[in-house]
C-alpha cells in the first residue's frame, strides 16, 4: 500500500518547556522561579503528604522538608523524570519518612478501602430485576448545558467535592486529573498497584460526577 | 480488503471522536494508522446490526485485519466510499425490524400459552421497536427487537439468531443498492 | 438477554477503566457495542469525561499564610551555601 500514513489521534504533549525555563532559574538563584514553582506544586504536595500523614499540620511541615531536598537534589536533577513528577516523588518519600519516624507508617497498599464501595451510581437509577430492561437506567442522566459545565462555580464544586473524597481517592484523583500527570507516574510516587490506582480513581471519578449531576440538574439526584 | 465502517456525523469515529479524512473527489480518503495498543474498527456484514450509526461507509483496511468477537481490527485504514443509501436502509431497516417483532408478537400471543409476564415483556419489546423506529433512533429499535426474540424463543440464544437474521436483511439491502439502477 | 451483554449498572462500573483505555479487549467491545444502542450511557460517558476536564481546569490554592515566608526564608539560606 502506498500513501503516507497520518496518525490517528495522540494525546498531547505536556508543555515542559516552562517547567525546565523555572528549573534553570532556579539553579541561578532565582527567587521568582522558586516562588513560581512552589505556588504551582505546594498544595499537590500537600495533598500527597497527607495520604501518610493525620493532620494537616504535619502534611506541611514535610512538604517545608521536600522543598529543601528539592532545592539540594536541583543541581543534581538529570531530568528523566519531569519536573513535577520528581518534585512529587521526593514529598512521598518526606512524608513517608515522617510517617515512619512518628510510627505511624501502613503501607498505603495494605491500608483498609476506605469504607467505601458503594456503587458508581444509586442502584434506584437502574431497572429492577425482571423489568424488560432490568439493570439499564430507568433514571437517565440528563445532558450538561456546556455554559454550566464550565462555569466558575462548576469549578468550584468539583474542587470541594474532591476536598470531600477519603484521602486515597482525592490524593489519585488530584495527580491524575487536577495535576495531569500519568497513571505510571502516579503509581511510582505513591506506591500503588496500577489495579489500586484504577479503582481509587473511578470511585472519585464517580463521586464528583454525582456531586456535578446534582448541581447541574434542575433537582438533580445523586 | 474492503469492509463496512460505521460512524457518527461528519464523519468522526463514534468512540474516539477522531475527525476521519474523507476521500476527495474519486481517490479514497489518505491511509489513518492506529495507535499501537489499539486498531482501526470495521464490520463484517455480520457485525452490522451490533454497530449501527448515521454514517456508514466502505473503508480499506491494511493487510493484517483479523477478526475478533463482532469486528474487523487492523492496524491502518482508509476511507474508500460513502454508502449513500445507508440513511434510507437504516429507516427501512428500523421500520422492519419493528414490524417483524410486531407480527412475530402477535402471532405468539394469538397461539396462547404465553404467560401473562411474558406477554408484558413481548408487548412491551414490540411498543419498544416501534417507538423506537418512529424516532429514528434504529441501533435502539433492533435491539428491543433482539431482545423480544430471545423471549419469543424463550432462550438467550434467541438474541444473537435475531442479530443474524437483521444482519443478513442488511446485506442483502446494502447489496441491491449498490446495483445499477434499471 | 444475551450473555455476552453489558447492563447499563455494569457499563457505569467501567466507565473509568474504559477512559483509561484499561479495558481488556472483549469488554472494550461489549462496552462500545452497548453504548451504539443505548444513548443514556453516552451521556453518562461524556459526564465522566467532563468530570475529569473540569478537575483539569482547577488550579491550586493558594498558600496557607506563613508557608510562603517560611519558604523564602529556607530558600534564601539556600542559596548562601556554596
Amino acid at each position: 500500500m502506498n500513501g503516507a500514513a497520518t496518525r490517528a489521534i495522540d494525546s498531547p504533549t505536556p508543555g515542559l518547556h516552562d517547567e525546565w525555563g523555572l528549573v534553570a532559574a532556579l539553579r541561578l538563584g532565582d527567587e521568582a522561579a522558586f516562588l513560581a514553582l512552589v505556588k504551582r506544586y505546594h498544595g499537590a504536595m500537600v495533598r500527597i503528604a497527607r495520604m501518610y500523614l493525620r493532620s494537616d499540620a504535619t502534611a506541611e511541615d514535610a512538604v517545608q522538608e521536600a522543598w529543601l531536598g528539592v532545592l539540594k537534589g536541583i543541581d543534581d536533577f538529570e531530568g528523566r523524570a519531569s519536573v513535577k513528577s520528581w518534585i512529587f516523588r521526593i514529598t512521598a518519600y518526606c512524608a513517608k519518612g515522617r510517617s515512619v519516624r512518628e510510627g505511624r507508617f501502613v503501607p498505603l497498599s495494605s491500608l483498609e478501602e476506605d469504607g467505601d464501595d458503594g456503587p458508581a451510581v444509586a442502584p434506584e437509577r437502574f431497572q429492577p430485576e425482571g423489568a424488560r430492561y432490568a439493570n439499564n437506567w430507568s433514571q437517565p442522566p440528563q445532558p450538561w448545558a456546556d455554559e454550566r459545565l464550565a462555569a466558575v462555580e462548576t469549578a468550584a464544586l468539583a474542587r470541594a467535592e474532591i476536598e470531600r473524597l477519603p484521602v486515597r481517592q482525592r490524593t489519585v484523583m488530584t495527580l491524575r486529573d487536577v495535576e495531569g500527570l500519568d497513571s505510571d507516574e502516579v503509581c511510582a510516587i505513591l506506591g500503588i498497584s496500577e489495579g489500586n490506582q484504577r479503582v481509587l480513581l473511578h470511585r472519585a471519578r464517580s463521586k464528583v460526577r454525582a456531586a456535578l449531576e446534582q448541581h447541574l440538574e434542575k433537582g438533580g439526584r445523586p | 480488503m474492503i469492509a463496512y465502517k460505521f460512524l457518527s456525523r461528519g464523519a468522526v469515529g463514534p468512540f474516539s471522536g477522531f475527525r476521519w479524512p474523507t476521500p476527495d473527489g474519486g481517490a479514497a480518503g489518505p491511509w489513518v494508522e492506529a495507535r499501537p495498543e489499539d486498531g482501526i474498527h470495521a464490520c463484517r456484514p455480520v457485525d452490522l446490526p451490533y454497530w449501527i450509526d448515521e454514517e456508514l461507509w466502505d473503508a480499506e483496511l491494511s493487510d493484517d485485519a483479523r477478526e475478533t468477537s463482532h469486528q474487523l481490527v487492523a492496524s491502518r485504514g482508509r476511507l474508500v466510499r460513502r454508502v449513500e443509501a445507508w440513511p434510507e436502509i437504516a429507516r427501512a431497516f428500523a421500520a422492519h425490524c419493528s414490524e417483524t417483532v410486531r407480527a412475530r408478537v402477535e402471532a405468539a400471543l394469538a397461539a396462547g400459552g404465553v404467560t401473562a409476564e411474558r406477554a408484558a415483556l413481548l408487548r412491551g419489546y414490540s411498543g419498544d421497536a416501534e417507538a423506537f423506529a418512529r424516532a429514528g433512533n434504529v441501533a435502539a429499535a433492533a435491539f428491543a427487537a433482539a431482545r423480544a426474540a430471545a423471549v419469543l424463543a424463550g432462550d438467550p440464544e434467541g438474541f444473537a439468531a435475531e442479530r443474524s437474521r437483521q444482519a443478513a436483511w442488511l446485506e442483502r439491502a446494502l447489496a441491491s443498492a449498490r446495483l445499477p439502477r434499471a | 438477554m444475551s450473555a455476552t451483554e453489558l447492563s447499563c449498572r455494569e457499563l457505569v462500573e467501567l466507565a473509568s477503566d474504559y477512559v483509561e483505555r484499561r479495558l481488556p479487549l472483549a469488554e472494550r467491545t461489549r462496552f462500545e457495542m452497548h453504548l451504539c444502542y443505548c444513548a443514556p450511557c453516552r451521556v453518562y460517558l461524556d459526564q465522566i469525561r467532563a468530570t475529569i476536564a473540569t478537575a483539569g481546569r482547577l488550579t491550586e490554592d493558594d498558600l496557607p499564610a506563613g508557608s510562603r515566608e517560611t519558604l523564602l526564608a529556607a530558600f534564601r539560606e539556600w542559596k548562601k551555601t556554596p
